[in-house]
């Protein structure tokens, strides 16, 4: 072949290449019609509004957001609610006789929750998507229904609860000696599982001390049973009160319970007790046992345990198929599971709250989840309006492509406060396995020369775009704790200042001016193994190490997987890792952070000093002992008094290295959902806001 | 040729136990246990997981007892149909994989025939026409097809309908279908979905088969065979499909091997990307969460499907090859 | 000239042409058909190219690895000028600079041309230090514009490191490790293929065994396995070797098939029982009789090898078990573009997947025209 056909034959390729391109554009035309017809789904039962749904709205109101106990409602608004309304949904099924009517299923004391802006109308599906069922993140916040709830409020939220106002949940009432020793609690009156049957401290008995102290079921008791390594006594009192009396002040129960669902204290006793080898033969319980493939009776424990554990935390795509129709208190109940990992929820018919005109929430009849095998396929759905609310494991870095196609995805989006005070810092183990690494570490210089030599406004433009407050590690702003000094304590980009203090420590460059020798002639190797817990963590861990090599400091960031890291951490092989910090307050245990990466101290801070190693630095000692203070302070003035203290140690010691305070999390919802909008004014966190899903509703 | 099967099915059995033991070993390589796992994630949404309940976890699981009892439990609940429970979805795993195998089996059945079918025509058309345009362009397809990442591609296949045609991509059903019993409609949906799965897993093995194919029957035309045949006054369509596209098949008679496990866990990686409810991305998620009794299973279920191929392509080829019987 | 005399020229001239087409070693022949492989020279080029850049790319590369710019994150890919606005065309090429702004609504970077920003390309221009081969340092780049200006041919990333200079750098990487898992799958398919082969009986049982139990393990728990297998604590060096072994593990179970094949098909060759019953050692008669009869094969089967190992690395860097930071390869910096929003806003970020494409497409056309070459029968 001549070469001119050649080169013409290469002519002719490259068109043909271009006229495939071309062509496969075209081609898939005939697919783009029927999609259309995709719109927000329709709110069905829109004239649910007959009689009694006044439109209210409530979006000026001061307690717009908040739990009432009916007669403190009756009694601020002055008005009388004796008449409650129901989903069309429910009164087919009353009228059809299988479920009693409305008004025998709303507990005698409902909660009446007030509406973020106005009254809703019932019915439609709420629908999202997500990409990981090891846990189900979404449904966790969702349908959610606490022993006490949380008022939602600017900078106060489940996580961040110092200052917030407890209301009432699954107990209506509650009290607490002065010495935060003895707490009573008392179960909402009328308060019935979603099967109907009433909720009683039995419930609560059997729970504890059938489960939780059945060595059989659990090998542990929970810490909150054994506080400070001393039981705590339960008793019930009558067939709503049950007391908890710790053998040491407590200081922080109560708060920390606003963090539990209702099923760290109940379970429906009337329906495990078919289960319990106390109360059935089990001989009888074999067939079902052997169903799950346990097929000896020494297995009954495990098999028990994985009935009623998993019930537990909303982890509903994990629960034992034929267990997941368990009772429960949550507004939304087990319907069934279309696709594998997909499933639906129907309104709980005995669900606790109603609006102020007396409608039952939820609004919203059915909740039901997607799975998908990533976060792209999720970024995809979403921009596509496939979705209609995702609050959860979205990145920032996103924001602009979601915000770009709000339009064509039918869908709204806010940038919403996030839960973690910091989504990017940097903790040590002060005592890795390398002696002479531990004795740099140790050095407070060298943890403020790391502080001191982070661009933390590079970090705010490249990680966070440009949003939040260069910090230290340290409380933000409008929490009790919080102070300037803290906030700016070594947190100024200077690397002069950072070399001084290495020069200071004795820390040589060696000869190609490269990086710092150690005193031991090595070269100063400061490795970092890090996995996915926070969205930033890798570009984080990319600039960190180039803020780092600056100074001399060989960081060598690798990233691993979960499980990896914490066996590494367990046989105390890393050094330092990249976190979060989680809501800076001083009664959270991952705020003695410092110790959570370093395997010796935590053992001695969890042993309570009996185990481990104490810290070598004197004032790490300080830090544990001002937090056990802490714990035990009964007072507001006494807590913020303690929690000061606690940061003026943190701030000459840079326990951990904080980057940028204050980011938001991206928050995506459908066009035609109500009562959310307001939410990015008023500053809720994205989880708080996901925990009013009761009284969403579709326009 | 019996005596050779048995021998086969006796190496088959060998091979067996060893993958049983292999996969367990793969399984147990990586660090940690599926509740370190599990604790990880929960670490990272902001919830505590207090030592009592991974204690309890631990217990349900049976990740308490020594990891050679796991692996006996796991092995004797094999004869009896037992194949354990996921420690993900805690379900028994014969119910999660019989849950994706059929649409499993659509998605990679589809590419398959596609892979074939178009594999074979177009290597035929490119031998017989040979340094024509159609050729070249067959030959230019094939190498882009080959030489693209099949995850990159499979995104921007992706982004590109959704943009362009406003389809709904991700997964094989639409919001409307897919929490519906089956329908006329549902059925419909799917069928929308499978082109952008199917042409993606199709196109990286189709452009080899096609190279494959051309340069078997290039060598096959220029031989005296199909000259005499020709001189003897059959037509060329006659001669082609009578002898040398016969002999071209064979080296893809002897894929089949492949094609079997491929059946199941083909194109994980594009399934992956493209969130397909199939079993490649189960596979890949149960080995990442370290849920032993799901990847074991399944690692074992492909072994057992590539072991059967290759035996099938065996005897096959035997079949379709008289060379080979008698080589025996 | 007369109508005869060309007649005979052209006659002398054939009879020439045949003359050098008979006296022709293997070689010549091979080379003289590789070369009317107008693609395969193609794809030679490109190939010569790539990794000479590769070799020298801290040369090549206007900026270093690392060097990142946080005022210009994502920036789009500016464009070589010749027109300048006031002095009309000009040989010496330039780029316009950008301004920047926040989007208060999409709280995205948007970028604008700034056409009073103008930065001239310089030739052998100074810029980062970089270490040349962990040699000696120099500063001077192949191309570059004076600081503070900038030039992001391909744009850059969100670190808003340049793209151009990353793609370079990831060659080094993504090129040699075709090469050196060939050279490893070639070893082992080699050896094994050969002992299997060759000596048949109870080693070419034991090593087909094995083979085949390769085989039947799936490819993913298979790199997953191997992969987590590898400590932490290497140096980077050792660990781009070990994702080496891992890819040719794969694939040399294919090639000591294709060997044993071969091999088993010479030995009831002729010449070769000729050379054993001249008693010659078995170790010999591989080497100086069998091996020229299939080494044209075997090295246009590694050529064509070699892309299916730079897509491996690729496919394992998008599991998250081959190169890491701050290592870069071509599968790394396609692993960070594997995002919706990468696709649909910054484009310019798969710009390594496009110089993969060509690059591997190179490699196949040059093993076709090795392919055509080495087969002495067309």
């Amino acid at each position: 072949m001549s070469l001119a056909t050649r080169w013409s034959q290469l002519r002719l390729l490259l068109a043909i290449l271009t006229l495939c391109l071309v062509l496969a554009a075209c081609g898939g035309q005939p697919d783009a019609e029927a999609e259309d017809a995709d719109a927000a789904p329709a709110p069905e039962a829109a004239e649910a509004a007959d009689d009694g749904m006044a439109m209210g709205t409530y979006i000026n109101d001061p307690n717009s957001g908040r739990d009432f106990n009916l007669a403190d409602f009756e009694a601020e608004y002055g008005v009388t609610l004796d008449e409650f309304n129901e989903s069309p949904m429910m009164a087919e099924m009353v009228a059809a006789g299988s479920l009693p009517p409305v008004d025998e299923r709303v507990p005698t004391n409902p909660v009446v929750l007030i509406p973020l802006e106005e009254i809703g109308t019932y019915g439609g599906n709420l629908h999202w998507v997500e990409y990981t069922i090891d846990y189900d993140h979404y449904i966790r916040h969702l349908n959610e229904t606490n022993l006490l709830q949380l008022r939602p409020q600017k900078g106060v939220a489940r996580y961040k609860w110092m200052g917030g106002e407890i209301t009432p949940g699954v107990y209506e009432a509650w009290s607490k000696n002065d010495d935060s020793t003895v707490f009573e609690f008392t179960l909402r009156d009328g308060l019935k599982w979603s099967d109907g049957a009433a909720v009683t401290t039995e419930d609560i008995r059997f729970y504890i001390e059938d489960v939780l102290r059945n060595e059989e079921v659990t090998p542990n008791e929970p810490s909150w049973l054994q506080y400070r390594g001393q039981p705590t006594v339960f008793e019930v009192l009558d067939g709503r009160s049950v007391r908890f009396t710790f053998a040491e002040p407590n200081g922080f129960y109560l708060p920390q319970m606003v963090n539990w669902a209702w099923s760290s204290h109940l379970r429906p006793a009337h329906y495990f007790k078919e289960y319990h080898k106390d109360y059935t033969d089990i001989a009888d319980l074999m067939p079902l046992m052997e169903k799950d493939e346990y097929v000896e009776e020494g297995d009954w424990g495990r098999w028990f345990a994985g009935i009623q554990t998993n019930i537990t935390g909303g982890s509903y795509s994990r629960r034992t198929p034929d267990f997941r129709n368990t009772p429960v208190l949550q507004p939304y109940a087990w319907d069934s599971e279309p696709q594998q990992g997909e499933f639906i929820m129907s309104r709980n018919p005995y669900y606790y709250k109603v609006d102020p005109a007396g409608n039952q929430l939820p609004y919203i009849d059915t909740i039901s989840r997607a799975l998908v095998t990533d976060l792209e396929v999720e970024n995809l759905k979403i921009i596509a309006g496939e979705t209609d609310i995702q609050g959860q494991f979205i990145r920032l870095s996103d924001y602009p492509m979601f915000s770009q196609n709000q339009e064509a995805g039918n869908y709204h989006l806010m940038a919403l406060p996030a839960w973690q005070d910091q989504l990017l810092i940097f903790p040590f183990n002060f005592d890795p396995a390398d002696p002479v690494l531990g004795e740099i570490i140790r050095d407070k210089r060298f943890r403020q020369a790391l502080s001191l030599a982070v661009d933390r406004d590079e970090v705010k433009k490249s990680i966070f775009l440009d949003f939040g407050v260069p910090s230290a590690f340290a409380p933000v702003a409008g929490s009790a704790w919080y102070k300037d000094e803290f906030r700016d304590a070594y947190a100024q980009y200077d690397v002069d200042a950072a070399n001084a203090l290495l020069d200071e420590m004795g820390l040589e460059w060696d000869e190609n001016n490269e990086y710092r020798l150690r005193s031991d002639g090595e070269r100063l190797i400061l490795p970092i193994d890090y996995y996915d817990v926070t969205p930033p963590a890798t570009p984080g861990g990319e600039l960190i190490r180039e803020f780092w090599v600056e100074i001399g400091v060989d960081t060598k960031v690798e990233q691993v997987n979960g499980q990896f890291y914490w066996q590494k951490r367990g046989a105390n092989e890393t050094v330092g890792t990249i976190w979060w910090a989680n809501g800076l307050s001083p009664a959270d245990a991952v705020f003695v952070s410092s110790f959570l990466m370093t395997p010796s101290w935590w053992t001695w801070y969890n042993a309570q000093g009996a185990d481990g190693t104490e810290p070598q630095i004197p004032e790490a000692v300080e830090l544990v002992e001002l937090f056990w203070e802490l714990q035990t302070a009964t007072t507001d003035e006494e807590q913020v008094r303690l929690g000061i203290e606690i940061f003026e140690n943190h701030k000459e010691n840079v326990w951990n290295i904080g980057t940028v305070a204050s980011a938001p999390q991206p928050f995506v919802y459908n066009q035609g959902l109500g009562n959310v909008s307001v939410a990015e004014e008023r500053e809720y966190y994205h989880i708080s806001l996901m925990e009013l899903s009761e009284q969403f509703y579709w326009k | 040729m019996i005596a050779y099967s048995l021998q086969r099915f006796l190496y088959m059995i060998l091979l067996l136990l060893l993958l049983s033991v292999t996969t367990f070993v793969i399984i147990q390589l990586p660090p940690g246990d599926y509740l370190t796992m599990y604790i990880t994630r929960l670490e990272a949404s902001g919830e505590k997981v207090d030592q009592s309940e991974i204690e309890s976890l631990k217990r349900q699981y049976g990740l308490d007892r020594p990891m050679y009892v796991q692996f006996l439990r796991w092995f004797a609940g094999i004869f009896q149909g037992r194949f354990g429970t996921s420690l993900q979805w805690n379900r028994p795993v014969i119910e999660i994989i019989g849950d994706r195998m059929a649409l499993t089996l659509v998605v990679n059945l589809a590419s398959l025939v596609l892979v074939y079918v178009l594999s074979i025509a177009v290597g035929v058309y490119s031998a017989t026409r040979q340094y024509s345009v159609g050729d070249y362009a067959a030959t230019a397809v094939g190498f882009v097809g080959l030489a693209t990442p099949p995850f990159l591609l499979a995104l921007l296949v992706m982004v590109f309908f959704h943009t362009q045609f406003d389809m709904s991509v991700g997964g094989l059903f639409s919001k409307e279908y897919a929490h519906e019993p089956w329908s006329w409609g549902r059925v419909v949906d799917m069928i929308k979905h499978l082109p952008v799965p199917v042409i993606v897993i199709a196109i990286g093995s189709t452009a080899g088969l096609i190279r494959v194919m051309r340069g078997v029957l290039l060598d096959e035309l220029g031989k005296q065979y199909v000259i005499t045949a020709r001189t003897k006054g059959l037509t060329r369509r006659r001669v082609l499909f009578k002898y040398p596209v016969r002999v071209a098949i064979n080296p893809m008679v002897s894929t089949i091997g492949w094609v079997l496990p491929g059946l199941v866990s083909g194109g994980a990686i594009v399934a992956i990307v493209l969130s397909l409810p199939t079993v490649g991305p189960l596979l890949y998620r149960a080995l990442l969460s370290e849920d032993m009794y799901l990847a074991g299973t399944l690692v074992m279920f492909l072994g057992i499907l590539t072991i059967v191929g290759t035996f099938i392509s065996d005897l096959l080829l035997m079949v379709v090859d008289p060379r080979i019987r008698l080589d025996r | 000239m007369t109508a005869s005399t060309v007649a005979q020229a052209a006659s002398r001239r054939e009879t020439t042409a045949q003359e050098r087409f008979f006296m022709a070693s293997q070689a010549q022949l091979m080379w003289r058909k590789f070369v009317r492989h107008r693609l395969a020279i193609v794809g030679g080029c490109i190939l010569l190219v790539m990794y000479v850049s590769a070799m020298v790319c801290e040369f090549i590369a206007p900026y270093d690895l690392h060097r990142r710019n946080s005022d210009y994150i994502y920036a789009p890919p500016q464009l070589l000028r010749f027109m300048h606005p006031e002095n009309g065309f000009t040989l010496r090429p330039f780029v316009y600079g950008y301004t920047q702004e926040r989007n208060p609504e999409t709280f995205a970077l948007d970028f604008t041309v700034d056409r009073e920003q103008v930065f001239p390309l310089r030739f052998l221009n100074r810029g980062d230090e970089v270490k040349f081969w962990g040699l000696f340092t120099t500063d001077r780049h192949l191309l570059g514009v004076e600081e503070p200006g900038y030039v992001f041919l391909l744009g850059t990333d969100k670190l808003g490191r340049d793209i151009f200079s990353r793609i370079f750098y990831g060659a080094r990487i993504s090129l040699t490790i075709g090469l050196v898992g060939v050279a490893i799958s070639f070893v082992l398919g080699c050896l094994f293929g050969g002992i299997s082969g060759y000596f048949g009986g109870v080693s070419d049982t034991i090593i087909q065994r094995l083979v085949e139990f390769l085989l039947v393990i799936p490819t993913i728990p298979l790199w997953m396995a191997l992969a987590a297998a590898i400590p932490r604590e290497m140096p980077q060096l050792q660990v781009y070797f070990l994702v080496t072994i891992i890819i040719s593990l794969v694939a040399w179970s294919g090639l000591a098939r294709v060997v044993r094949g071969k091999i088993i098909s010479l030995r009831e060759e002729d010449y070769v029982l000729a050379a054993r019953i001249a008693g010659e050692t078995d170790m010999k008669i591989i080497r100086t009789h069998m091996l020229p009869g299939f080494m044209s094969y075997l090295i246009v089967n590694m050529t064509l090898a070699i892309p299916g190992m730079v897509l491996a690395e690729t496919a394992l860097s998008f599991l998250n078990l081959g190169i890491r930071p701050p290592l870069v390869s071509w599968g790394t910096l396609l692993t960070e573009a594997q995002q919706v929003q990468v696709v649909i806003s910054y484009p310019w970020l798969l710009y390594p997947g496009l110089v993969l494409v060509i690059t591997l497409v190179a490699f196949n056309f040059l093993g076709d025209g090795l392919r055509d070459a080495a087969d002495p029968y067309k």
